[in-house]
């Protein structure tokens, strides 16, 4: 059965068991509608929102979730009976997520970074751990794409334990995928482009959009990645992306230009390439480059 | 007199966050200083034209540190860290600084205390003067973690010289999202001010920021950007406002014209003037009924 699947989705993609991070940099520059557009202009596809703070892909398909699992860590609690007060617990704790009372030991879980450090160092094994659930990931299915969504609960600090489990999940699935993963540079970024096997940087001809762009290329610099740039809205503004691009050796592989017609349209939940005939071009381009330079 | 601290965010990035914020430092030029909070990606400064005046390290949480000579290569440290931020190279201990949390558990578990938690630059603390005013900004170093704390140090390096020169204003450029950085930037705010538009993506963003920052009690109100391009769902973004008591302080009409003045580097003030100027003039109003906070 596993291979009868695998040998479809082989057939029907342009390439085989590549999983393809869409990021940005700068936010709002319509990575979210490049991967929802990737997704739909290939078959067999899964689709992953890694952009747990923020997650919009869903919202591109019209898709209704039809599972949810738990994303879960291990957060302390304490044994009273055995507690002497000792304090070693709050002392030691370098996030200060633990606090004595008297003999009272309480514990701040919005700060708990989860290290299992107090559970470790308690002199009467009074500490321990038990899952608490700081996230959720979402099944969804929708034109034939697959969808795993990675969610953030609100009031929760940290994403990347979200994004690390919803990467897991995706790695049952065989066959391409295409990431939607969070902007900006930090640990986050990092984290959802790390397991790529090739990274598409969307951009825009804006000072904003160059400096952003120009940061997210050095972090793939550092990890030893290539990424290809998609240029968006490429009319307006007048920032030297090519040169940029040329720079740091990462060929430009399509540029859109804006359209009233499809931000309106995405304002209603509407991915591009359903209707946009210079998208759907943009994608088979793009689907047809990713190919060539990893075959 | 008291400072008043106004936190622009956004949830969604690209709703027109940095637009805003800029307008309103070019509507309070010389009585108020700036924050560029949004520290892996910073663009308020690239609006502002900011002169350095001082250029400081910043330290993330110290993190841990292997002297290979001591280390026995008995991996305990590899196979307890809960981040994954130790390997086994060569038969050293060697801490990817980036994925270290500097909890320090590998420091007491080491048997032969190899191991010490030691302090790493992780970007800059900026200082810089610009037309406008001061302006306090920061940089962090590509993938590195502890944005919430970068944040923070620039937020109190502002709040320490709004007093010292009694400056009425602090305005606070924030991150996208609703993770540690963001509430990092909104902790303490006179006034979050929420960027959004009409987009269906921005409305989730908008409802999912407002249950992050409500258990927070800060006073939160909403400005709409890129108004016209679909009003079906400006509708519903009218609705939520009204339904959950969110003040909605005005609207900025979408227009290339300012993507086009962007492009100039200049704030975009001169194109949207009046609508700006009404939201000011809604934001003092709110903050005039609620003076006792801060």
């Amino acid at each position: 059965m596993t291979t009868t699947r695998k040998a479809t989705r082989a057939a029907a993609g342009p390439v085989t068991e590549m999983k393809i991070a869409v990021a940005s940099g700068k936010g709002g520059t319509g990575k979210t509608c490049v991967a929802a557009s990737l997704a739909l202009s290939a078959s067999g596809i899964l689709a992953v929102d890694l952009d747990v703070e923020e997650p919009n892909l869903a919202l591109l398909f019209g898709a209704t979730p039809q599972e949810s699992m738990l994303v879960t860590r291990p957060r302390p609690h304490v044994d009273e009976n055995r507690c002497t007060g000792c304090g070693i617990c709050a002392r030691e704790c370098r996030f200060g997520a633990v606090n004595v009372f008297g003999r009272k030991v309480l514990f701040s879980h919005e700060l708990c970074h989860g290290c299992g450090l107090c559970m470790r160092l308690c002199p009467t094994g009074a500490i321990f751990e038990e899952e608490r659930p700081v996230g959720e990931m979402r099944r969804y299915r929708c034109d034939g794409v697959e969808l795993l969504e990675g969610r953030l609960w609100t009031g929760q600090m940290n994403p990347v334990p979200v994004i690390e489990s919803t990467l897991d999940a995706a790695e049952a699935f065989e066959g391409n995928a295409v990431w939607d993963c969070p902007p900006g540079t930090s640990c986050s970024m990092v984290a959802a482009v790390r397991r790529a096997d090739a990274v598409i940087l969307v951009t825009e001809p804006t000072p904003f959009g160059a400096a952003d762009l120009e940061l997210a290329l050095q972090v793939l610099q550092k990890m030893g990645k290539k990424a290809s740039v998609v240029i968006n809205r490429c009319d307006l503004g007048e920032a030297d992306i090519d040169g940029l691009c040329s720079r740091y050796d990462a060929p430009v592989a399509a540029r859109l230009p804006f359209s009233r017609e499809v931000a309106s349209r995405y304002a209603s939940g509407e991915a591009p390439a359903r209707s946009d005939p210079l998208w759907q071009e943009a994608m088979k381009t793009l689907w047809a480059k990713i190919g060539r330079e990893n075959p | 007199m008291t400072t008043r601290e106004i936190v622009v965010v956004s949830g969604k990035g690209g709703t027109g966050k940095t637009t805003v914020t800029a307008s309103l430092v070019a509507l309070l030029a010389g009585q108020g200083l700036f924050c560029d909070a949004d520290v892996d990606a910073p663009n308020l400064e690239l609006l502002l034209g900011p002169t350095p005046l001082r250029d400081d390290p910043f330290h993330g949480m110290p993190v841990a540190l292997v002297d290979p000579d001591a280390c026995v290569s008995g991996g305990l440290c590899a196979r307890e860290c809960r981040f994954s931020a130790v390997a086994m190279v060569e038969g050293k201990a060697v801490v990817d600084s980036d994925a270290c949390e500097g909890c320090g558990l590998c420091v007491h578990r080491c048997p032969v205390r190899a191991i010490r938690l030691t302090d790493v630059v992780k970007g800059r603390l900026l200082e810089s003067r610009t037309p406008y005013g001061p302006l306090f900004h920061g940089r962090l170093f590509p993938g590195a973690a502890n944005s919430g704390k970068l944040v923070q140090q620039i937020k109190d390096n502002a709040r320490s010289r709004a007093r010292e020169e009694t400056l009425p204003w602090i305005i606070v450029d924030g991150p996208p999202g609703i993770g540690c950085p963001a509430l990092s930037a909104m902790s303490g705010a006179d006034l979050v001010l929420i960027v959004t538009e009409a987009s269906r993506s921005a409305q989730s963003d908008l409802r999912r920021l407002v249950e992050t920052a409500r258990p927070f009690r800060h006073p939160l109100a909403v400005v709409l950007n890129k108004a016209g391009l679909a009003p079906d769902e400006e509708d519903n973004l009218r609705r939520f406002c009204a339904e959950t008591d969110l003040p909605l302080l005005g609207t900025i009409p979408f227009d290339r014209a300012i993507a086009a003045a962007q492009a100039e580097k200049i704030p975009p003030l001169e194109r949207i003037r009046e609508p700006l100027e009404a939201i000011f003039r809604n934001v003092v109003r709110l903050l005039d009924r609620n003076p006792e906070r801060g």
